[in-house]
């Protein structure tokens, strides 16, 4: 089924993501100093507008990764 | 007379005829970095007394009148991921300084052995291979060796040094978002990025093995082909490793272009660069003739799927060492990899599905050109501590961004060698010379018509 049309992935709120880095280090057991949470953060940030420009873009269903890769 | 400016070829010809002995190499080389490793700190190991056996064996043989290899006599060292046999395999982290030593050399170690060339130690590097600076907070910063305080670039930055330093002739790094690339551009190198899965990566430690590639740094592009021939082969050690046939690229590297159809890249890469990056892909274009342009489509997407991957896959493998041991990482790798370990698999899948997407349209493009031509780099070797730069009128901050037109090329495994080139009297700049698939030759040849009329050049500094 062809299903390439335009995806909405609107890039969460920075509220948001602190939300799921706060579920991230809890559920990994990671001991996080509070100090570095700041830093922490805005790497996330960063990780999640590269993800939307991914995740907006219209792949067909049937698209599958490649499972051996060699260019 | 060996010198730092002696290239593999040279010290293999002097081997061989018996001009000079395997030892007298090595001595000068150690020799060598004693004296001038302290001013750039390439080198993290000395494996003296190994390098110095090593030599005196293959002057046995030859005493002998054994055949030697291709690359008889000519020391190189590795990025401090490789395995050497008898060192922990530190990664350029402190945590993995507590492992055992490696009992076994990496796969490519063994190859260019076999080929007759001397290990002579361990390069620094940015930890665990994150990074685009060569700064370390453990060992310290890798200096460039035509600036020392300006950045090698990582996260093979002590490669790319002690070939620029003259300490060697020969150096690997591992290239997972341009980790190869980046220091042969600072420094003024030649390297080699080959397809994904053309060298073994057994023996090394990982990064994000989804994009992980290991390869050679060079003076010339002879060395680099010379090298990257011996290390060519399948290896069952590595799931990812080709099952081709070698495809022996020195053979060919004199052939000239005049069969290549040459294009540089618009869009992306035409943007977001100092006007002196753009300037050294002119002037190779203008040296090759090269009048067309072609556009990689989305780069700037393939850029961002490549850094979701490489934080996801980089995240998951460190995850036990965050839990125990988080005061121990670089800061600056811990806090981006905890970030990594918040990332949902639906953006992982999505960026993977997307590289297969972007490689089908690279593929096409390999149907219309042979070659494309793009800058390494959006800047010179930034100062050491440097945080931020300005692009395009935009401040950004280094760490990140150094690889933007290198992370679109690693992202689908296409091959590049990168070669460096001088547009003025300061610090050099490098050309991605990027060529097809398993291709690897094509971008060999470019790069040595470029050597061959001046326009590329790797030059020993001054130190």
């Amino acid at each position: 089924m062809n299903s390439e049309k335009r995806a909405s992935a609107p890039v969460a709120d920075s509220v948001s993501l602190k939300l799921q880095v706060d579920a991230a280090i809890a559920s990994a057991r990671l001991p996080v100093d509070a100090e570095w949470r700041a830093s922490i953060d805005a790497h996330f940030e960063a990780i999640a507008k590269a993800a939307a420009l991914v995740m907006e873009f219209p792949l067909e269903d049937e698209l599958d990764a490649a499972p051996v890769f060699s260019a | 007379m060996i010198d730092g400016s002696t290239s593999a070829a040279e010290i293999a010809a002097k081997v061989a005829s018996g001009a000079v002995n395997a030892r007298a190499v090595v001595d000068a080389t150690l020799a060598r970095i004693a004296a001038l490793n302290p001013k750039v700190n390439a080198f993290t190991d000395v494996v003296a007394d190994r390098a110095r056996q090593t030599a005196d064996a293959l002057d046995a043989r030859r005493a002998r009148g054994d055949a030697l290899g291709p690359l008889a006599g000519a020391p190189f060292a590795v990025k401090n991921l490789i395995d050497i046999a008898g060192l922990p395999t530190r990664a350029g982290s402190k945590i993995n300084r507590d492992l055992p030593p490696a009992r076994r050399d990496g796969a490519l170690v063994r190859r260019l052995e076999a080929a007759g060339a001397i290990l002579v130690g361990a390069l620094n590097m940015g930890e665990y291979a994150y990074d685009f600076t060569g700064e370390n907070v453990h060992d310290g910063p890798s200096r460039n060796p035509h600036a020392l305080d300006h950045m090698t670039g990582g996260s093979s930055g002590g490669s790319g040094a002690a070939v620029a330093a003259g300490l060697v002739p020969l150096a690997l790094g591992s290239d997972t978002n341009g980790s190869i690339r980046v220091p042969s551009a600072f420094c003024g190198c030649f390297g080699l990025k080959p397809t994904y899965g053309r060298l073994s990566r057994a023996g090394s430690f990982p990064f994000v093995s989804s994009l992980d590639h290991l390869g050679p740094f060079a003076r010339s592009v002879a060395d680099l082909a010379a090298a990257y021939d011996a290390m060519q082969g399948g290896d069952p050690d590595d799931p990812v490793a080709t099952t081709r046939a070698m495809e022996p690229a020195l053979p060919d590297i004199e052939r000239g272009t005049s069969d290549l159809r040459i294009s540089s890249a618009g869009g992306y890469f035409a943007q977001y660069g100092e006007r002196d990056c753009f300037a050294a892909v002119s002037k190779v274009t203008r040296a090759l003739g090269v009048t067309r342009t072609v556009e990689l489509p989305e780069g700037g997407r393939a850029r961002a799927a490549a850094y979701v991957i490489t934080a996801a896959e980089g995240a998951a493998l460190h995850l036990d060492r965050l839990r125990q041991r988080a005061a121990d990482f670089d800061p600056a790798v811990r806090d981006r990899l905890i970030a990594g370990s918040a990332i949902p698999a639906s953006w992982v899948i999505k960026a993977q599905r997307f590289r297969r997407w972007y490689r089908e349209r690279l593929l096409q493009l390999f149907n219309e050109v042979d070659v494309i031509l793009a800058p390494a780099t959006p800047c010179r070797a930034p100062k050491i501590g440097q945080t931020t730069f300005v692009l395009d009128g935009v401040t950004m901050p280094v760490r990140p961004n150094i690889g933007i037109f290198t992370q679109p090329i690693s992202f689908v495994g296409l091959p590049v060698v990168a070669v460096p080139v001088w547009v003025d009297g300061g610090l050099p700049l490098g050309v991605q010379v990027i060529a097809a698939p398993w291709k690897e030759a094509h971008a060999l040849r470019v790069a040595r018509a470029l050597e061959q009329s001046g326009i590329a050049q790797a030059r020993v500094a001054s130190l």
